[in-house]
């Protein structure tokens, strides 16, 4: 019997057909005859105002917007407050059905706070929030407002994901965290009292702790402690102390970690530290011993004699020799003996790439005697990136990969 | 398949040969035949994964009436991808039940994969997709066409998509000033 084997050996794909070109013959109307649940599929995943819009294109469309879960999202408008708040009540009354995604980047106007109280905490369409995106503008100067305390526990059950930013977690708001169904955690620059020893969390404001319960947490983007964590990162580096729910202590003088437990479930680390310590470095890599990727990004190049002094003790990490497979080094390089290494990325200032100093690479990064002959090494600039943010919101809420830091 | 075997017999035979492959075939529509990975039929189609486990998979091809050819291939395609695509956060995914998981962005293989089909093309797959329960795969294709319409007017969309506009002048007025709040950047 003759079976067709998968690949396409026609290629139909004329790029006209994409864009509908008008002088063809008019293609019959595809997009109205799917089923109502694909159409409510593609309506959902629609910015907010495109979503509500597409009621007007015919009475097919009609009644989808309201019938499909609504995406709020208000990301986007910067200081443009009253806009912020129209579209939340705009889209609120017009809809009625539950609100399945919350996107919300906002100023800390009052006008804007008490709207967003009273959203957060009262609608009863947020009963069953599955994505909540909150974040303050940066541009407010510190201290970061707070999180509306009973919203974060209001949400806590039902919540897939949720990113957090700019803003201040009381203790009692950290305290009365649970996430039960939790898969992805964002926190960016925000700042947590003192809740638990089970999880410390930093930012640019103050170093204090939180308290968070998961049993099912795989992917976060600061600081974590679940059995389940893949990826960890970016782990801010100038701190007193950094507990990952497992006492991991760092004497502020040396800037080292010293352990008491490994974390054999983290396989994805990513590091931003000020000045580079091998020491940190080393230790963390002691702390996680299954990591295969691990990102770091530094202003400076630190103790360099200290630096020298510990690459012996490179040789005896487990992750060195068995399993980093990945490293991606922002504004500064070290030399490793990975022996199972496949990348290594160095991202360096844009002058860097002109001067004198990258023809040397090469052998400073001593690539002819690399432990894994099958390495491959990249060069590129980090470009505006390094200047801006090194982690954007965006890319830093874009956990629905494998590997978020990539 | 011989047709004068006795009929226990070829049954017989038949199941034993479907236990020990690692493929199934499925008939398009139009009587093509189409070979996919089990593991990866039964992991991305839940309807697949019904008939696998329900033991009414044709070893001369499960019939699948609804899709086309062109579609099935794409299909079949996609499955072989997947199954070739590891570790991916799709991959990941599938472990996570969908209803619960909040939609996952396509990954760029993916984009890639649907960016290069026709505009019927790519309404045939997401029939596809539904018709077999491909949960991930109605995401892709849905996310496509949502990228198609986002940041467009109506009559743009309207355009893309060929669809009739069948209000009448005053409910169209009606629908505008109710969402007059969804146009205040026209």
């Amino acid at each position: 019997m003759e079976v067709v084997t998968t690949r396409r050996k026609k290629t139909k794909t004329n790029p006209k057909d994409l864009t509908n070109n008008t002088n063809q013959e008019p293609d019959p109307d595809r997009i109205s005859g799917l089923p109502d649940c694909v159409l409510g599929h593609i309506v959902f995943l629609l910015p907010t105002t495109d979503g509500a819009r597409t009621q007007i294109l015919s009475s097919r469309w009609r009644h989808l917007w309201r019938s499909a879960p609504l995406n709020l999202d208000c990301h986007g408008f910067g200081g443009a407050w009253p806009a912020c708040v129209n579209l939340i009540s705009h889209a609120r009354h017009a809809h009625g059905a539950a609100v399945r995604r919350l996107i919300l980047s906002t100023s800390r106007h009052p006008a804007v706070q008490s709207c967003i109280d009273h959203f957060l905490l009262r609608c009863p369409a947020m009963d069953t929030l599955e994505e909540l995106e909150f974040f303050y503008a940066r541009s407010s100067p510190p201290p970061p407002p707070p999180f509306p305390a009973p919203a974060a526990s209001r949400f806590a059950s039902t919540l897939c994901s949720a990113s957090f930013g700019f803003c201040h977690f009381s203790k009692e708001t950290a305290r009365s965290l649970a996430f039960p169904v939790l898969k992805n955690l964002v926190l960016k620059e925000v700042s947590i009292s003192e809740a638990s020893l089970h999880l410390v969390l930093a930012d640019t404001f103050g170093f204090r702790t939180f308290r968070l319960v998961s049993q099912s947490l795989r992917s976060i983007g600061v600081v974590i402690a679940a059995p389940k964590l893949e990826a960890l990162g970016w782990l801010p580096d100038a701190r007193p102390r950094l507990n990952l729910g497992i006492d991991v202590h760092r004497e502020l003088k040396t800037n080292t970690l010293s352990l008491t437990m490994v974390m054999r479930s983290v396989k994805i680390l990513a590091l931003r530290t000020l000045y580079l310590s091998l020491d940190v470095v080393i230790n963390l890599m002691a702390c996680f011993p299954c990591l295969t990727s691990l990102y770091i990004s530094s202003i400076d190049r630190g103790d360099e004699e200290s630096n020298v002094r510990h690459m012996e003790q490179l040789g005896h990490i487990e992750c060195i020799n068995r399993h980093l497979k990945k490293i991606v080094i922002s504004r500064f390089f070290f030399v490793l003996n990975a022996r199972v290494l496949q990348l290594m990325r160095l991202e360096l200032p844009e002058g860097c790439m002109r001067c004198k100093w990258m023809e040397m690479l090469p052998g400073l990064l001593q690539i002819k005697d690399r432990a894994s002959s099958d390495a491959k090494f990249d060069f590129c600039t980090d470009g505006k990136r390094w200047l801006s943010c090194p982690m954007s919101l965006k890319r830093a809420t874009d956990l629905s990969r494998a590997d978020p830091f990539v | 398949m011989e047709v004068d075997k006795g009929k226990g017999e070829a049954e017989e035979t038949r199941k034993v040969a479907e236990a020990d492959r690692d493929t199934v075939t499925l008939k398009s529509s139009d009587g093509k035949l189409f070979e996919v990975s089990k593991e990866a039929a039964a992991r991305l189609s839940t309807v697949l994964a019904g008939m696998i486990a329900g033991g009414s998979i044709d070893d001369n091809g499960t019939d699948l009436k609804q899709i086309g050819s062109e579609a099935l291939e794409n299909v079949v395609d996609y499955c072989n991808k997947h199954a070739n695509s590891i570790p991916s956060a799709a991959l990941i995914s599938s472990s996570i039940s969908f209803n619960t998981a909040p939609f996952k962005e396509p990954e760029e293989w993916e984009r890639k994969f649907v960016d290069r089909l026709s505009h019927d093309a790519l309404f045939d797959l997401v029939e596809a997709a539904n018709f077999l329960g491909m949960e991930r795969l109605l995401d892709v294709t849905c996310h496509k066409i949502s990228e198609m319409m986002k940041g467009k007017s109506p009559d743009q969309i309207r355009e893309v998509f060929n669809i009739k506009n069948d209000y009448t002048k005053e409910e169209l007025e009606e629908i505008r000033q109710e969402l007059a709040w969804a146009f205040y950047d026209d």
